[in-house]
């Protein structure tokens, strides 16, 4: 399909033991072959040793490994080559180069998966795992992101999609032939409609669990200064990550970092710097890009500090994460508590943590009290559903509600072709042939 | 020396069409046919309309076509189809009187100014610098033309089969055109091979009809046409079945029908299945249809609708012995099958002008389509191009949105074709706006601006208009018990009779046409206006204009035959690009996308 080779890095720049470069289009095998001296005979889809040859100025410079995959038996579905050369930048962009020299182009991002989509070699939806896989934050997202991958979710549509569709040609036959006879039975209809539905419902229940294995929750460190927010984030996260002193605001910079609660990773920010009452630009600033954080943010801790009573800056902190989901904590309970954790549980509505960032206290129930606040019922389905089909999930809804609020056939077909075309975005396939193709191999029609 | 400006080779429902358009364009037109007393000749089945089919004809009237007017002077059965279902899917269809049909079609084109009708067979198509100039026929008459439309229908090397035997025959009892055949594979064209049928006719006298069901004609018939007032059915069809026994003979003879012993390579029809192909692919029914059509008034001629069959000839008598009600039926003609030659419509411009030879339009079954109204549309639109060619005016081309013409020929091009083409109305993305009632709205202002429809018909049209516009506003303005006229309705509140009893007598309906117009704008307002929408992101998105500088060749990503194609047409704007054969949605998406950069980094460059 594509007349045009590419070719890229598939590991991630810097240094290591091996990296892998790839090629991939009708030339990647005689490109490979001017920059690749297999020490054999090449066999397709076999590891082979040799030298990585550099042809402009006629020397040798690495050796390594090349596997060859001759279409479509390959990832793409294109004729591909993997070259797998010592992990040194120097070396990776020296193959790639030479590859551009011989032709080939730099291969744009998500370009191979992109070409493995386009030669037919997966759906949309798998291509997304792909990505989703590399980008899954805990092991309970890599495992959820390779079943679907596998085709879980794929599956799942193409069976809803099927079933529409036949709902669709019976309909059509109806319409299209009505010297025939044919009279589509109603309550079976409807019956299919409602079951679609539901399984539509279903997998749109899906978002926000999928999203959170794959993702992770995003939690911001929110406290007046000198509060402990980043003791208590270096205590969480057990080693020293950020400047621990007693001078408010030393770090500005937000450090994030990620730990895994119950297969849920939960990405920290520690806000240091953020002070509710700024005194300067710089401070101002600071204030600005918390509250940016904490408005895409899944939720907040709140850290008091328990050696002072609450005082002004508490209050705003208390006011600002009035609607967002929190866990609060009253941090230095080593010192003497200065005030009331009734008080707070009147204010901010949740029960109080008692921590001591210091002597690492309490922080088990920190994140048993986060796992309960934030983590979300999982449903065993080994499915889930990125926003783009979500969206898309969506308008099949809508449409199949709209399909049994009607009687009209012309009306429930309408609503039916753009439920099926809806379901077909997210496969990334549009067919419409088929609904006719179908009708005549179903049907016998003789007008 | 140019004869005249436009000849078109064939005169059935394409042929006609295309001829009366070019003609009525202003352009001397010659339409040039094997045999002048067969003009119009309804080769098959004597009806016109049905579903899509009546939507069709209903398009080809608004833009001022034959096929309705004619259709309405000899039809003798009107139904209208989908009467219990929403307008949208209602669709008009008439059964002609054939003889009729054929005579005032004829007579109708002879009065046409600057027509001629000439019979004669046409060898070859004259090309100069690559354009069509004129055609040459048996008789080794050349006839100068600045453009040629050949409308040959199952004449284009036509071959007939019955059972063992086949001869070369465009219908039966009429010549082949053989030459013309060859010549176009010689100009270069690709071409392929097609199958399609037709059933044996009974003599009326030799039916049982008390062993058939009666199907009347509707009791208030719909014309085929805006502009006929009043129908009248004149003659009553009959339905009837087969059964296991004719299953059975049929059965046991498959290997003397021409279709099951291979002697046809081309591909038939799948909506139109002869009866040997029915038993062979449902085996588990045990009955098929079989309707009774008349011929025509004057005529005991009955069309055996259901029964198209290429058995040999005792097998056909054989099998209707074993139909009640047909035991004693005698053939006036058997039926038979035949193949022909169709060129594959990839290599046709929108406007159905050919890719290989300019100023050369191709119409109707040539374009692997079947169906009489599918002819007659791409003859009209074939008729239109070649007039505004030779006027030197931009092409006509219709788009799906707008009409099932439209929705037709963006199949064919884009598509291509590998079994004969029918219309559906699932085949049209916006069904509930392409309807038969608003037909003439959405065309025939075009229609007229084209000069196709006269000033008197087009002061009819807009009385028409006017009063449904208006009448649709009252609904939606106006209010019963506190609510819109148009939400009573549609809530189920009050019946359609009762909302016209509301509107004031002026913008009362005046058929039932118009009674479905109002209908169907309220019933589906939502979807109307929501395809509307639709149609102007499309319009917006499709009028992107492509850099006349912009270099294909360095689109990343495209094949490299579209990246040649697009050179060699140089598309305009992306509605273009669009109708290039082989251009796929993914192509045009990231061909969009690279537009849109190229533009923006010549902005940058230039700032």
């Amino acid at each position: 399909m594509f007349e045009d080779t590419i070719v890229a890095p598939a590991t991630p720049q810097g240094r290591g033991a091996i990296s892998m470069v790839r090629l991939s289009g009708p030339e990647a095998f005689p490109i490979a072959e001017a920059i690749f001296k297999p020490s054999g005979k090449i066999a397709t889809r076999k590891a082979v040793y040799g030298k990585f040859y550099d042809f402009t100025q006629g020397s040798f410079f690495d050796e390594g490994i090349a596997i060859f995959y001759r279409a479509p038996h390959s990832y793409t579905g294109e004729d591909m080559v993997e070259f797998t050369p010592h992990g040194n930048p120097i070396i990776v962009w020296k193959i790639v180069e030479l590859a551009t020299a011989k032709g080939a182009r730099l291969a744009r991002p998500g370009e191979f998966t992109y070409r493995a989509f386009l030669n037919g070699k997966m759906d949309l939806v798998r291509a997304e795992a792909v990505e989703e896989l590399v980008e899954a934050q805990s092991f309970e997202g890599v495992k959820l992101s390779f079943s679907q991958l596998q085709g879980s979710l794929s599956k799942r549509v193409e069976e809803l999609r099927e079933r529409l569709l036949s709902s669709a040609v019976l309909l059509e036959t109806e319409i299209e032939f009505p010297d025939e006879g044919i009279e589509i039975n109603r309550d079976e209809l409807r019956k299919t409609l409602r079951d679609s539905l539901s399984s539509v419902r279903d997998l749109l229940s899906l978002f926000e669990t999928g999203k959170q294995l794959l993702e992770g929750v995003t939690l911001v460190l929110v406290g007046k200064p000198n509060s402990g927010k980043s003791s208590l984030f270096n205590a969480i996260l057990e080693e020293e990550r950020a400047i621990v002193t007693e001078v408010p605001g030393t770090t500005r910079d937000f450090l994030r970092e990620r730990i895994i609660i119950d297969g849920v990773a939960f990405i920290l920010i520690d806000t240091a710097g953020m002070n509710p009452e700024p005194r300067d630009e710089i401070e101002r600033e600071g204030m600005r890009r918390a509250e940016l954080l904490l408005r895409e943010a899944d939720g907040a801790i709140l850290i008091l500090d328990g050696a002072k009573p609450l005082e002004p800056p508490d209050h705003k902190l208390i006011n600002l994460l009035s609607k967002h989901n929190k866990v609060v904590v009253i941090n230095k309970t080593d010192l003497p508590l200065q005030l009331e954790p009734e008080e707070v549980k009147s204010l901010t509505g949740e029960s109080p943590l008692l921590i001591s960032a210091k002597k690492r206290q309490g922080l088990e129930g920190l994140k048993k009290a986060l796992k309960e606040k934030f983590i979300l019922k999982q449903p065993a389905q080994g499915l889930y559903i990125n926003s783009r089909q979500r969206i898309a999930l969506k308008r099949a809804e809508e449409h199949l509600l709209r399909a049994l609020e009607s009687e009209a056939p012309e009306i429930v077909a309408q609503e039916l072709r753009e439920a099926i075309l809806s379901l077909e975005e997210i496969l990334g396939k549009i067919t419409p042939q088929e609904v006719l193709d179908n009708i005549f191999s179903r049907f016998c029609i003789g007008k | 020396m140019i004869d005249t400006d436009v000849i078109v080779v064939g005169a059935g429902h394409a042929g006609i069409e295309a001829a009366f358009a070019s003609a009525k364009m202003g352009l001397q037109t010659l339409l040039i046919t094997i045999h002048l007393e067969t003009v119009g000749q309804m080769s098959c089945n004597p009806s016109i309309g049905g579903t899509a089919k009546g939507q069709l004809v209903r398009e080809i009237d608004a833009m001022g076509g034959a096929m309705a007017k004619v259709g309405d002077r000899c039809g003798i059965h009107y139904r209208l189809l989908n009467r219990k279902k929403g307008p949208a899917i209602q669709a008009p269809r008439a059964q002609e009187d054939k003889a009729c049909y054929r005579l005032a079609m004829k007579h109708f084109l002879e009065e046409v100014p600057g027509l001629v009708l000439y019979q004669g067979i046409v060898t070859r198509v004259l090309v100069k610098e690559g354009r069509a100039s004129g055609v040459e026929t048996l008789e080794g008459i050349k006839i100068r033309a600045g453009a040629v439309i050949l409308t040959p229908g199952t004449f284009l090397n036509g071959l007939i089969h019955i059972g063992e035997r086949n001869y070369p025959s465009g219908r039966a009892n009429e010549p082949a055109s053989i030459e013309l055949a060859e010549n176009l594979k010689e100009l270069g064209f690709e071409t392929g091979r097609l199958k399609t049928g037709t059933p044996m006719r009974l003599h009326a006298d030799t039916i049982d009809y008390s062993k058939f069901q009666p199907q009347e004609g509707d009791p208030d018939p719909v014309p085929l046409s805006f502009w006929t007032r009043e129908v009248k059915n004149r003659i009553v069809c009959y339905l009837g079945y087969t059964n296991e026994e004719v299953h059975r003979i049929i059965r046991e003879n498959l290997h003397r029908s021409a279709l099951y012993s291979g002697r046809i390579v081309g591909i038939g029809p799948r909506y139109c299945p002869s009866i040997e192909d029915k038993i062979v692919k449902f085996p588990h029914h045990s009955r098929h249809h079989i309707f009774l059509e008349p011929e025509g008034v004057e005529t005991k001629e009955v069309y055996a609708n259901g029964l198209s069959s290429s058995l040999p000839y005792e097998v056909q008598e054989k099998f209707l012995r074993a139909i009640p009600g047909l035991e004693d039926a005698v053939m006036m003609r058997p039926g038979y099958a035949i193949e022909y030659d169709f060129a594959n419509p990839t290599q046709l411009t929108h406007s159905l002008e050919t890719r290989i030879v300019e100023n050369l339009f191709l119409a109707g079954q040539i374009n692997g389509t079947s169906g009489y109204e599918e002819a007659a549309g791409q003859g009209l639109l074939a008729g239109i191009n070649a007039a505004l060619k030779l006027k030197g005016k931009p092409p006509l081309i219709l788009p799906r949105e707008l009409s099932y013409i439209g929705v037709m020929v963006d199949d064919l091009v884009t598509q291509g074709v590998d079994e004969p083409y029918r219309l559906f109305t699932s085949r049209a993305e916006r069904r509930l706006y392409l309807r038969a009632d608003n037909a003439d709205i959405r065309l025939t202002p075009l229609a007229h601006q084209l000069g196709l429809v006269g000033e008197e018909e087009y002061r009819e049209f807009l009385k028409r208009k006017e009063r449904r516009e208006r009448a649709r506003a009252y609904f939606f303005q106006e209010k019963h018990k506190g609510i819109p006229i148009a939400r009573a309705y549609t809530s189920g509140k009050i019946s359609l009779k009762e909302a016209i009893s509301l509107l004031p007598p002026e913008l009362r309906p005046e058929n039932q046409d118009e009674e479905r117009f109002l209908d169907a704008e309220m019933r589906y307002s939502g979807y109307l206006e929501k395809e509307v929408r639709v149609a102007e992101r499309i319009k917006k998105e499709e009028s992107l204009e492509i850099p006349q500088e912009m270099d294909f060749s360095t689109v990343e990503g495209l094949s490299t035959e579209l990246k040649e194609k697009l050179s060699r047409y140089r598309p305009r704007t992306i509605a273009e690009a669009r109708r290039i054969p082989g251009m796929t949605p993914a192509a045009l998406a990231l061909l969009i996308g690279r537009i849109r950069e190229w533009k923006k980094r010549k902005s940058s460059e230039n700032s």
